[in-house]
């Protein structure tokens, strides 16, 4: 099987070719739409029993690695490029952390992917949607997968135009086409690091894959006893490393939207819901850690950079939770979670526990798809509202659905023994223990964090589920209308150019949704509930001896800090436990306490004094950073562009040049067709010219050139 | 090394003649027109194909057992470089013999003879690769040449096609004289007290290494030498029959002449520059003027040209510049640029005969019965009458202005690659300004077809869209496309030069 791994990527891709194809295939939409709606789940859920069957063939290995070719029949040190010393190859690598992807990406996408089906089957543009879901998923494979940088990098473009491709999907709507825009320009700013980072990675360590049998890719030159080896065998010096890990820390910052680059993620919610839960929550949005994690051998050599990750990581979590305390788009809600639990992860990774980074990329994978899925359930269910202000008493009309948020909520929120709680509080834990210092600083503001997660999923719960109704068969109740108006303006467009779409069906009554969509719901609820707890109690640390060939050992990190090993921890165990598990408990209480007296309303300061408190409007705004970019980016660049880039520099000089140096070239081409007379007697005469100065250069050469040096006569065996 | 062994070595080549000659006497023996015409131009191709295998099989030997074999006393070498050149020339007879059935039959020329002619010239071509003397060169340059003056002259009832051949021919005649003249002076010039002179290569190169200061019989012989191979390869200065003749000649022969001549006066040029190299310092400076010459005339010519046809030929004229790069850099004494040079010159010509014929194919593609596409205002429009053959044009385009994901790209990389490393950074820079020009004329087809709207409409029917036309443009397409992107697989190329004979 293990030869067969290409399978995986392979069968995403060929599904992709076959949607893309489908309308040239197919006359009729209704059974080209039923045909992919089980091609497209149908592939990715075989990649991922391949993954399933490959796992155990890997683990089996002595050094739990594989290198595999990707293009089958050839070798994995087929050449992608080769040019002189330069060669990239054509393979995946298989390794504990790109297995534990590819589960995710292939399981978690298959259960999404089985999931659209219910939810995009009214959609007319359904094919085009599963064309680019596919792709995204072989992408995905690819970027975990890689076997090299470039590589991974391909996946890693690949899935920034899926993504782009999917917000805007209803790209009727101008605010989707904007909103796609907006996190594709973003992401190339980091992706600019990420190539940057490349390169000097190629320029220090000679090659870009990752392992190499001959012990010569970037991490086993990085993981060399006694500091990182350049290509020459020199060692690296700290500054290079810190310098490559920031570059590519860059690229993590854009696609796993940290600060200051995280802005698009909220703004990606216009896409269908299912492409939330894959992309912008799931998977692609993790890549940032995933790659972080894969350079673990680099990073845990650049002490700064370590620091620069975990500061930025506490930072994100810390804004993301602030900014979802008064969020009312179910999905924004959602969406600044996802930013504030990627930065947990960034923590993780920054205070050198890149295993529990994983575990929470893992736990928040399953919880989020849930969530978001769920809130999908919720809209769907609502024919396309996705403002909570006009829900409420959901629980009576839809309780299949409220039970799986329930559970996405309380796993989330660090419930004691559920998923969520078992991953954040091993990151809590490796704060406070961080090896550069601030361990209780950083304990204290994720804690923080923690309890305002709490607060404002459950806030979510009340505002949909428990208040009263504002609504009367899916229709606004009439004077809760006037309060929306005032300053909603955007959340109208995107509703109203959001999945309205997929629900032009309306029996205008609440309703369950169809199987299809709450399946994948019950097994992600199984694994948020059960899959923490399995992995990090039961079995003993399982999930991190799992993963432990694939990041750096802690002595190589603790020895670069020059660091005492071996000292008690700050806090025993069992205390961080309860107080994890109190302050998740109290976040959530909290928003039971004070909703249950907003029963009628929903909310908990009226709209005129939303209006006038400048911490609401500061948070609600988020932070001010989208005016804060708008002032400096589009409106200084947009200045500079224009009166000095494009009316000075390019009109004037630029144009002036090559205007000129076309002129030029246009008026020698007029003189010069001149020659071109059309007379064999003239040609022969120009050619006699030519040789006339050859002959002449070439003797003028020789009587300038001093003679040669008389050389050894070269053995004749070459010759004959 | 018996008789049997010196004809295997150049196996290829005794096919492509054989075929020729079967294609002759069976075209005029049957009388039967239709079944002549399927005879002719599938058993030319069938031929071609059949040496292709040879070639390639033998290349992979060479490739394997990295020996490189001289044949008829020396006269002859088969090394990788060879093996290389043959494969290239042999891809190019294919696509002219699929372009050519059905542009002939609409121009009343499908006659046998054209197939034999063509199957001819490329044996001559071939022969130019692996001469390893002087005279064996200047006979194959004649195989090679005679088979083109009377293609060009194929349409033998329109003036300018006639225009065409008695021009090449006389101009090729006055050429040949220079490469005769000078063989012989580079024989008495290489002669010494000792012992006699030598036309053979690979003892010029020895002899040279060895006597430090040539003699000026010598110097004047080498100067001639690059004369007649320059008018093969339409340099500046001696470039001035290719507009005339490229625009005279069918359009199917144009195809042809433009990258097989191309092909064997470029890899002659580069066995004699290889063998010269150890007197570089003497003669490189005119060859490396020749090249700037070459490179802005074909480009700045080429801008004020109206006709396609035309254009393309000054084009072919900067293209030969850019090849007399790659041959400069492999003329230094340095091994690794030498090798270098010589693969990339093996892959530039892949590339550079690829595009041409498919940017002539979609020209055929698009003639009307009796009547060529003359110039580029007749392209007007075109992404909107005929999206296949817009876009196609719009890669051949993009691939001869070096622009990525194109094979075209790929190959100006490698000579300038090449250049670098031979340590002539000034002759890569004046090869990048250069083709800066030539983007101005790519990209005015380009605009043509694609931003500017059609005279007429309605989609035109094409009468010559035959499948061979079809399939030509396909091949180059997917050619161009897929060693743009992955240059990689073309390896074996890059490689031309692991087994060659001399010692730069």
């Amino acid at each position: 099987m293990l030869q067969n791994a290409w399978l995986i990527v392979w069968l995403p891709l060929l599904g992709f070719f076959f949607h893309a194809i489908s309308g040239l295939i197919f006359k009729d939409r209704a059974a080209q739409k039923r045909v992919v709606a089980y091609i497209a789940p149908g592939v990715v859920l075989a990649a991922f029993l391949v993954t399933c069957a490959v796992l155990p063939e890997v683990m089996a290995l002595p050094a739990h690695r594989a290198t595999v070719p990707l293009i089958p029949g050839l070798g994995t040190d087929a050449p992608w490029i080769k040019m002189g010393g330069f060669q990239v190859n054509f393979a995946l690598l298989l390794d504990p952390l790109s297995l534990l992807m590819a589960l995710i990406v292939t399981g978690v996408g298959g259960l999404i992917h089985v999931y659209a089906t219910g939810y995009m089957a009214e959609d007319p543009e359904q094919p085009r949607f599963f064309t680019y879901f596919n792709l995204f998923i072989f992408m995905m494979l690819l970027l975990v997968m890689a076997e090299n940088f470039l590589l991974m990098f391909v996946g890693w473009e690949g899935v920034g135009t899926c993504s782009y491709l999917l917000i805007s999907f209803w790209y009727t709507q101008v605010e989707n086409a904007k909103a796609g825009n907006k996190a594709f320009i973003v992401n190339r700013v980091g992706d600019l690091g990420f190539a940057l980072g490349m390169m000097a990675v190629w320029s220090v360590f000679g090659t870009l894959s990752f392992f190499t049998t001959d012990g010569r890719g970037v991490l086993d030159l990085a993981a060399v006893e006694g500091g990182a080896r350049d290509v020459l065998g020199n060692p690296v010096s700290a500054g290079t490393l810190t310098l490559i890990c920031m570059l590519l820390f860059v690229g993590a910052m854009g696609k796993s939207a940290q600060i200051p680059l995280w802005v698009w993620l909220p703004d990606a919610m216009a896409g269908p819901t299912p492409v939330s839960a894959l992309i912008h929550a799931a998977t692609m949005v993790t890549a940032g850690v995933v790659m972080v994690t894969r350079c673990s051998w680099l990073f845990v050599q650049a002490p700064d950079a370590m620091q620069l990750v975990g500061w930025i990581g506490i930072a994100t979590a810390f804004m993301g939770a602030t900014i979802g305390l008064v969020q009312n788009d179910i999905k924004r809600v959602l969406a600044f979670s996802t930013v504030s639990q990627l930065g947990y992860m960034f923590l993780a990774c920054g205070v050198g526990n890149f295993t529990a980074g994983m575990f929470h990329v893992t736990t928040h994978a399953f919880f989020k798809a849930l969530l978001f899925l769920g809130s999908g359930a919720v809209i769907h269910s609502m024919l396309g509202e996705q403002d909570m202000r006009r829900m409420g008493g959901l629980r009576k009309l839809i309780p299949r659905t409220w039970l799986m948020m329930f559970i996405g909520t309380y796993a989330i929120a660090g419930f004691p023994l559920l998923s969520g709680f078992w991953s954040k509080d091993e990151i809590l834990e490796a704060a406070l223990e961080s090896p550069w210092g601030s361990g209780p600083l950083l304990y204290g503001i994720g804690l923080l964090t923690a309890f305002m997660t709490a607060f404002y999923m459950n806030r979510l719960m009340w505002k949909t589920f428990y208040t009263e109704p504002r609504f009367v068969d899916g229709q606004l109740v009439p004077h809760h209308h006037s309060n929306f108006d005032a300053h909603d303006g955007h959340e109208e467009h995107a509703h109203a150019g959001g999945d309205e779409h997929g629900h032009a069906h309306g029996s205008g009554k609440v309703h369950e949704s169809p199987p299809s969509m709450m399946v994948p719901l019950y097994v992600l609820a199984v694994l948020s509930v059960g899959f923490g707890i399995v992995m990090a109690h039961f079995t003993g640390g399982r999930f991190e001896h799992f993963l432990e060939p694939s990041v750096a050992p802690k002595s190589l990190y603790v020895s670069a800090l020059r660091h005492e090993e071996g000292h008690a921890p700050l806090i025993p165990p069992v205390v961080g436990f309860v107080i994890s598990s109190v302050v998740g408990i109290a976040g959530l209480s909290l928003a039971a306490l004070l909703y249950r007296q907003k029963m009628q309303t929903g909310a908990l300061l009226p709209e005129a004094e939303k209006a006038r408190n400048p911490v609401y409007q500061f948070l609600y705004n988020k932070w001010w950073w989208d005016a804060l970019y708008e002032r400096i980016f589009l409106q200084t660049g947009g200045w500079l562009a224009d009166r000095v880039l494009w009316r000075l520099v390019d009109a004037g000089i630029v144009d002036g040049i090559v205007n000129g140096v076309a002129g030029a070239v246009g008026l020698m081409a007029r003189i010069f067709r001149r020659v071109q007379t059309g007379y064999v007697r003239n040609y022969a005469l120009v050619m006699l010219l030519g040789v006339v100065i050859l002959v002449g250069g070439l003797l003028y050469q020789w009587s300038k050139e001093p003679p040669l040096p008389v050389r050894e006569r070269p053995s004749a065996a070459g010759v004959q | 090394m018996n008789y049997a062994a010196n004809l295997m070595s150049i196996m290829p080549v005794l096919i492509v003649l054989a075929t020729g000659m079967i294609v002759l006497l069976g075209d005029a023996c049957s009388a039967q027109w239709r079944a002549r015409r399927w005879y002719t131009w599938g058993f030319s191709l069938f031929g071609v194909l059949m040496a292709l295998v040879q070639a390639g099989n033998q290349l992979q030997t060479q490739m394997a057992t990295t020996f490189s074999e001289t044949a008829f006393a020396g006269s002859i070498v088969t090394d990788s470089f060879t093996l290389t050149c043959y494969v290239i020339l042999l891809i190019t007879a294919l696509l002219a013999i699929l372009l050519a059935m059905t542009y002939l039959e609409n121009r009343n020329l499908n006659l046998g003879e054209y197939y034999a002619l063509v199957l001819f010239s490329t044996a001559g071509g071939m022969l130019m690769a692996c001469s390893n003397d002087l005279i064996v060169l200047f006979v194959s340059v004649e195989i090679l040449s005679v088979a083109l003056y009377v293609l060009s002259g194929f349409a033998r009832t329109e003036e300018k096609s006639e225009e065409a051949a008695l021009k090449y021919f006389l101009l090729g005649a006055f050429a040949s004289g220079f490469l005769l003249y000078g063989i012989a002076l580079v024989y008495g010039g290489s002669a010494t007290a000792n012992h006699a002179g030598t036309t053979n290569l690979a003892d010029l190169n020895l002899y040279l290494i060895n006597d430090g200061r040539p003699s000026v019989l010598l110097m004047c012989g080498i100067a001639l030498l690059f004369v007649g191979l320059a008018f093969k390869a339409a340099l500046v200065p001696f470039h001035m029959w290719t507009p005339d003749v490229y625009e005279g000649a069918p359009t199917s022969v144009t195809a042809y002449m433009a990258a097989g001549a191309k092909i064997g006066a470029f890899a002659a040029l580069m066995r004699v520059c290889s063998a010269l190299a150890p007197i570089g310092e003497y003669w490189l400076p005119a060859v490396q003027t020749l090249a700037v010459l070459t490179m802005f005339g074909g480009n700045i010519l080429a801008v004020v040209q109206d006709n396609v046809k035309r254009m393309l030929a000054y084009s072919s004229i900067a293209h030969a510049g850019y090849l007399l790069v790659a041959v400069s850099a492999a003329s230094v004494r340095n091994e690794q640029a030498h090798n270098a040079a010589m693969g990339a010159m093996a892959f530039y010509l892949m590339a550079y005969a690829v595009m041409t014929m498919g940017a002539f194919g979609v020209l055929i593609y698009l003639s009307r019965k009796g009547r060529d596409l003359q110039t580029i205002e007749d392209l007007r429009g075109l992404a909107r009458t005929d999206t296949f053959a817009a876009y196609a044009m719009l890669v051949f385009m993009l691939s001869l202005g070096g622009i990525p994901p194109t094979m075209g790209f790929m190959g100006k990389w490698f000579i300038f690659s090449a250049t670098l490393q031979a340590g002539q950074v000034w002759l890569a820079i004046v090869m990048a300004l250069a083709s800066i020009i030539s983007i101005y004329y790519y990209l005015k087809i380009v605009w043509m077809m694609c931003f500017q709207e059609p005279e007429r409409p309605e989609v035109v029917e094409h009468a010559v869209a035959s499948g061979g036309v079809r399939a030509t443009i396909v091949l180059s397409l997917a050619t161009m496309l897929v060693f743009g992107i992955l240059p990689g697989a073309l390896g074996i190329l890059l490689n031309a030069a692991e087994t060659t004979v001399f010692r730069p």
